[in-house]
C-alpha cells in the first residue's frame, strides 16, 4: 500500500521549532554536577537528583538491590530520622523516585517557596542516610510486594523478566530485571547497604537539576550550603560488561493463566545515543506505531492479531528492539512470528523505509520532546537524562537534529545489523483447563538457568 | 535495634543545620482567564493561551457516557466513540493515522461513565491540517463495518484480559456490588459486545453527538483570534439534531450488614482487597470536607492506612483510598494488594483503621491541618499545563461547579475545621454497613478470612453469587 497524501499536507510538515530552555550548569568542589533551569510560568519548583547507578551495577546474588536501596532513601536521614515524606507531604509536594537498569532518580516537586526544604532534605539523605535493621526488613517486604503486584499477580506480568534473562547471559548487567528476585532481596544485609551507599551515593556520582520558579543566585548559595560539605567518594571504576551475543534464536514457550496468546520478538540493538540508536527509533515508528504502520496493517487490519507494537528500548550499555503482538482468536503465535519476519525482511529487502515513514517518525519524536518539557518535573528529569546519557543538557535543545538527516539507506543498514537470527522469541499461551503447569516464579527461576535453544 | 548512620564521614554530620530551613516568601498564583466565543451552531468555545511549548490541544466534550448503554448492550457507547477516528469523510482508518503521524498530530477519543471527549493535539505549525482531520472525525464518521469488527474484537479481548487481572476484576465487581443493574454497576461482557451491531453504533452516535450537548475546550500555543475562525470554518455548521441524554440516575444498593465477598484466584501470590461506599457528588456540600478527611486518613503517603499496611507491617506495596467524582453520585474506594499469607490480617488492620477513625481515635487537629495544607498547596500545580487546565475546565462544565473554582478552592479547603472533617467522615466514609471484596487464592486464604467473624459470600468472576454459598 502506498502513501497517497495531498501535497498540501506534505508541504506543511515543516521543520522543528527552535527551543529556548534557559539553563546553566556548574560543578561543586565535591564533584556534584548542578544544572539550574529557571521557569517562572507557575509558582512551583522541581528538584531532581540522578545517581549514576542502577541494577546493572549490582553484584552477584544481590539482584534488585539498587531498587531496594532507592526505597531505603525514603526511610530517614540524620535530620529527618524517621521518615522522608512527612515534611514534604505537609506542603503538598509530589515526591517519588525510580530505578532502572542504568540510573536511580529522585524528585520533589513543590510550591516554589519550599525550595529550601527540598534542597535540605535531598542533601540530608545524600550525605547522612540513616538506616537500621527494622527499616531494611520492612522495605524488603514492601519491595517483594511490589514484585508480586507488578510482575506476578498480573496477566503476562513476567514477560520482561523472562525475555531479558534469555537475551543477556548470567553475569551480564542486564540479565536480571531491576525488580530482582525474592531470594536475593531477602539476602540483603545492612553491610550491603553501607557498601552500596559508600560506593555509589556520593556527590561525584550524582547530578542535581532544579527547574521552575526560583532565583538562581540565592539558590546557588543554598546548594553550596546544603550539599557543599558532603565529601566526594572514591572515583568509580566499572568493569567492562561480558559479551552478550547470542548464537542463534532462543525460543521460549510458556503457558500461564492468561486469556489470549501473546508473543514477543526481541533483538540486541545499539546502545542509547550510539550510532544506529536513532535509526532504530525511526524504524520502530515505521514498523509498529499506529494504525498506518506496516505491522498494524498486516497483523491487525488483516485480523491475525488484536494489537501490535514495536519499540527500541534504549539503554546505556546496549539496547533491545522488541516487537510484541496479542494474537486474535483462531490464530497462533507462530503465524504472527512468520508475518513479523516477513515484514522485517522487507525492510532490508525490496521495501526499504519510505520518505513518508521517515517524516512521520520525525514528527512524532518532535511532539514527544515538547510534551516532555511541559512540566518542571519532567523538564528537570529530561535535563538530567541528557546530561547523563546524551552528551550534555544542551543536546536536549537539538535532540530532533539526530533524526532530521537520517536517510532510508542508514535505516536499512541499521536494520541489517539488528534483525538477524540472533534473537529471543517468547510465546505465552493460555493454560488448558486442568493443566498442572503452574509456571510460577520458582518454576521460571529454575528453568531460566538452562538457557539455550528451545528452553521451554 | 542498632541504628547505622550511613555517612561517608560521620564527623561532618556536625556541620549540618539540624532543622529544615524556613520557607521563602510565597508567590502569587494566578491563572489567566480564558477567552470565550460561540460558533454559529451555538457551541461555546473556551480558549486558554499558553505559549511555553509549540503545542496545542482541542477537546470536544460531550455530555454523554457509558450510562446511556442500554441493558444487554454494555459497551455500546464506548464502541460508538472509539470508531469515528477509524474512518471519516473520504479518509480510511490508515489514511487518518498516516496523515496525523506526518503532521505530528493525534486524534483520540475517551469515554467514561459520564463523559465523552474527542480530542486533537499536536505541533503548533500544523494546527489547521490536524483540525481538518479532527473535524471530519466528529462530523463525518463512516463507521465502516470492517473497522467496527476490529474495534469490537479488541474490546472483547480487553474484557477477557480484565477478567483475569485481579485488580481490574475487583474494580468491575465492586461497581456491580454497589450499584447492581444501575448503569454504574454494569460492565461490558463478551456477550453484551457481541449483541451490538453497526446500526446500534451509528444510531447512538447520531442521537447524542451534537452541539446542543457539547462544549469546546481549547488551549496551547495559539490565541482565540487565531483558532476560533478555524473552528467556525470546520464545525460552525455541524448541527445534527442530537439530544441531551436523560440525567444520570443511580441508586446505591442499601447494604444491610458488613460482609466479605470473595472471588477465587488460584495460585495468586497476592490478594486484592477493596471496599467502596457511595459519597456526596463532586460539588456537593460535603465534597471538600470528604477530601480533607480522606487525605490524611488514607490518601497521603503519610496517611494512617499507608503507614500501617506498608510502612509498619510491609503487608503491601501500597494501600490507599480515593474519592471518585461522577455525575450525580460520587464514590470512595479503598484498595490494596497484599501478600497472600497476610490476607486476613490485612483485612483486620483495615477494619481496625476504619473503626478507630470513626470511633475513639478520630482525625486530630494536626492531621486535618496537614490535609488542608497539602491540598491547598498542591493546587497551583493543577494548572501547570494546558492539559491539566482543560481537565479542570472539564470538571467545572460537567459537574456544574463554580466558575470561580480556581480562586475559591484554596479558601474553601482552608475553611474546613476538624469537626467538619470528622463529621464528613462519619457520614460518608466506610460506615458500619459496608462490604469488603477479596480476590485471592481460596485454598490459602479462606481459613483466615473465616476467622475474621464476618459472613462470607463467594462470587464468580462476573460478580454473581455462587449457588449454595
Amino acid at each position: 500500500m502506498s502513501w497517497l497524501l495531498p501535497m498540501l499536507v506534505c508541504a506543511q510538515v515543516g521543520h522543528a521549532e527552535e527551543l529556548a530552555i534557559p539553563f546553566e550548569q556548574y560543578e561543586l568542589e565535591n564533584g556534584l554536577d548542578v544544572i539550574l533551569a529557571p521557569d517562572h510560568s507557575t509558582p512551583i519548583v522541581s528538584v531532581n537528583v540522578w545517581y549514576h547507578v542502577g541494577s546493572k551495577d549490582e553484584t552477584e546474588g544481590l539482584s534488585g538491590f539498587a531498587h531496594l536501596f532507592e526505597h531505603l532513601m525514603f526511610q530517614g536521614s540524620a535530620s529527618l530520622p524517621t521518615d522522608y515524606f512527612e515534611p514534604l507531604d505537609a506542603v503538598g509536594a509530589s515526591v517519588n523516585g525510580s530505578t532502572n537498569a542504568d540510573r536511580t532518580n529522585y524528585h520533589d516537586t513543590l510550591p516554589a517557596q519550599h525550595l529550601p526544604m527540598a534542597l535540605f532534605v535531598e542533601s540530608d539523605r545524600m550525605g547522612w542516610l540513616l538506616i537500621d535493621d527494622d527499616k531494611l526488613a520492612n522495605q524488603k517486604g514492601v519491595v517483594r510486594n511490589e514484585r508480586r503486584q507488578n510482575y506476578e499477580n498480573k496477566p503476562y506480568g513476567s514477560w520482561r523478566i523472562d525475555l531479558y534473562a534469555a537475551l543477556y547471559p548470567k553475569g551480564h548487567p542486564y540479565h536480571n530485571l531491576t525488580i530482582g528476585n525474592h531470594v536475593d532481596l531477602e539476602a540483603a544485609t545492612l553491610e550491603d547497604v553501607q557498601n552500596f551507599f559508600d560506593t555509589w551515593y556520593a556527590p561525584n556520582n550524582a547530578s542535581l537539576v532544579i527547574a521552575g520558579d526560583f532565583d538562581p543566585e540565592t539558590t546557588k548559595e543554598m546548594v553550596a550550603e546544603y550539599f557543599g560539605n558532603i565529601p566526594a567518594g572514591e572515583p568509580i571504576v566499572r568493569a567492562d560488561p561480558p559479551p552478550h551475543a547470542l548464537t542463534n534464536t532462543i525460543t521460549i514457550r510458556q503457558t500461564a493463566r492468561v486469556p489470549e496468546q501473546r508473543v514477543w520478538v526481541a533483538w540486541h540493538s545499539p546502545a542509547h545515543f550510539a550510532d544506529g540508536d536513532a535509526e532504530l527509533d525511526l524504524l520502530a515508528v515505521a514498523l509498529g506505531t499506529g494504525k498506518g504502520s506496516r505491522l498494524y496493517q498486516r497483523l491487525v487490519q488483516s485480523g491475525v492479531a488484536k494489537s501490535v507494537s514495536a519499540k527500541q528500548s534504549s539503554r546505556l550499555l546496549t539496547s533491545t528492539f522488541i516487537i510484541n503482538a496479542a494474537v486474535a482468536p483462531g490464530h497462533d503465535t507462530d503465524e504472527v512470528v512468520a508475518i513479523i519476519d516477513e515484514i522485517v525482511d522487507e525492510i532490508t529487502g525490496d521495501k526499504p523505509p519510505t520518505d513518508e515513514e521517515l517524516m512521520a517518525g520525525r514528527a512524532g519524536i518532535e511532539r514527544a520532546l515538547y510534551e516532555r518539557l511541559r512540566t518542571v518535573q519532567s523538564k528537570a528529569d529530561s535535563l538530567n537524562n541528557f546530561n547523563f546519557n546524551g552528551g550534555g543538557p544542551q543536546k536536549l535543545l537539538t535532540y530532533t537534529d539526530r533524526f532530521t538527516d537520517l536517510t532510508a539507506e542508514q535505516l536499512v543498514a541499521a536494520a541489517e545489523a539488528v534483525f538477524t537470527e540472533q534473537r529471543v522469541v517468547l510465546h505465552i499461551k493460555p493454560e488448558k483447563d486442568g493443566s498442572k503447569k503452574a509456571n510460577g516464579f520458582w518454576e521460571r527461576l529454575f528453568k531460566k538457568e538452562k538457557d539455550g535453544e528451545d528452553a521451554t | 535495634m542498632i541504628a547505622l548512620l550511613l555517612s561517608l564521614h560521620s564527623a561532618v554530620a556536625l556541620d549540618r543545620p539540624a532543622e529544615i530551613p524556613e520557607a521563602l516568601e510565597a508567590k502569587a498564583f494566578t491563572v489567566a482567564d480564558p477567552e470565550f466565543a460561540t460558533l454559529s451552531n451555538g457551541m461555546d468555545v473556551l480558549v486558554f493561551s499558553n505559549h511555553e511549548m509549540p503545542l496545542w490541544e482541542v477537546r470536544l466534550v460531550l455530555g454523554v457516557g457509558e450510562y446511556v448503554d442500554p441493558a444487554g448492550k454494555e459497551g455500546l457507547a464506548a464502541l460508538a466513540f472509539a470508531l469515528p477516528q477509524n474512518g471519516a469523510g473520504d479518509r480510511s482508518s490508515s489514511q487518518i493515522a498516516r496523515e496525523l503521524q506526518l503532521l505530528g498530530g493525534q486524534v483520540s477519543s475517551s469515554l467514561k461513565v459520564d463523559s465523552a471527549v474527542i480530542k486533537a493535539n499536536g505541533i503548533k505549525r500544523n494546527l489547521p491540517a490536524i483540525l481538518d482531520i479532527w473535524a471530519d472525525v466528529i462530523s463525518e464518521p463512516t463507521f465502516a463495518e470492517e473497522e467496527f469488527e476490529i474495534v469490537r474484537r479488541s474490546q472483547v479481548a480487553q474484557v477477557n484480559v480484565d477478567l483475569t487481572d485481579p485488580k481490574k476484576l475487583s474494580r468491575r465487581v465492586v461497581s456491580k456490588l454497589m450499584y447492581g443493574d444501575d448503569y454504574i454497576g454494569r460492565a461490558p461482557s463478551v456477550g453484551s459486545l457481541e449483541a451490538i451491531n453497526r446500526d446500534d453504533v451509528v444510531s447512538l452516535y447520531t442521537q447524542y453527538a451534537g452541539p446542543e450537548n457539547a462544549i469546546l475546550l481549547v488551549g496551547g500555543d495559539l490565541t482565540a483570534e487565531e483558532v476560533v475562525p478555524l473552528l467556525e470554518e470546520r464545525l460552525g455548521s455541524w448541527a445534527p439534531e442530537a439530544v441531551e441524554p436523560a440525567p444520570v440516575t443511580a441508586e446505591p444498593i442499601p447494604i444491610e450488614e458488613e460482609v466479605i465477598y470473595f472471588i477465587d484466584n488460584p495460585k495468586a501470590s497476592q490478594s486484592v482487597i477493596s471496599s467502596s461506599t457511595f459519597i456526596d457528588e463532586n460539588g456537593g456540600p460535603d465534597w471538600t470536607a470528604i477530601e480533607v478527611a480522606n487525605h490524611m486518613f488514607a490518601r497521603a503517603f503519610t496517611g494512617r492506612v499507608m503507614l500501617n499496611l506498608r510502612e509498619d507491617k510491609a503487608y503491601s506495596y501500597g494501600a490507599r483510598c480515593y474519592t471518585n467524582a461522577r455525575h450525580g453520585v460520587g464514590s470512595h474506594m479503598c484498595r490494596t494488594s497484599v501478600r497472600t499469607n497476610v490476607t486476613s490480617k490485612s483485612l483486620v488492620e483495615l477494619r481496625k483503621e476504619v473503626e478507630q477513625v470513626r470511633g475513639e481515635n478520630p482525625l486530630t487537629e494536626d492531621e486535618v491541618s496537614k490535609s488542608k495544607e497539602a491540598l491547598a498547596q498542591k493546587w497551583p500545580k493543577t494548572f501547570e499545563t494546558i492539559s491539566s487546565i482543560l481537565d479542570q475546565e472539564f470538571e467545572i462544565w460537567r459537574y456544574g461547579l463554580s466558575e470561580d473554582r480556581v480562586t475559591e478552592y484554596i479558601p474553601d479547603v482552608r475553611a474546613i475545621d476538624t469537626a467538619q472533617a470528622n463529621a464528613a467522615l462519619q457520614k460518608w466514609i466506610l460506615p458500619d454497613a459496608t462490604f469488603w471484596l477479596v480476590v485471592g487464592d481460596r485454598a490459602k486464604v479462606m481459613k483466615g478470612l473465616e476467622e475474621v467473624g464476618l459472613p462470607i459470600v463467594e462470587l464468580d468472576r462476573s460478580g454473581s453469587k455462587i449457588n449454595g454459598k
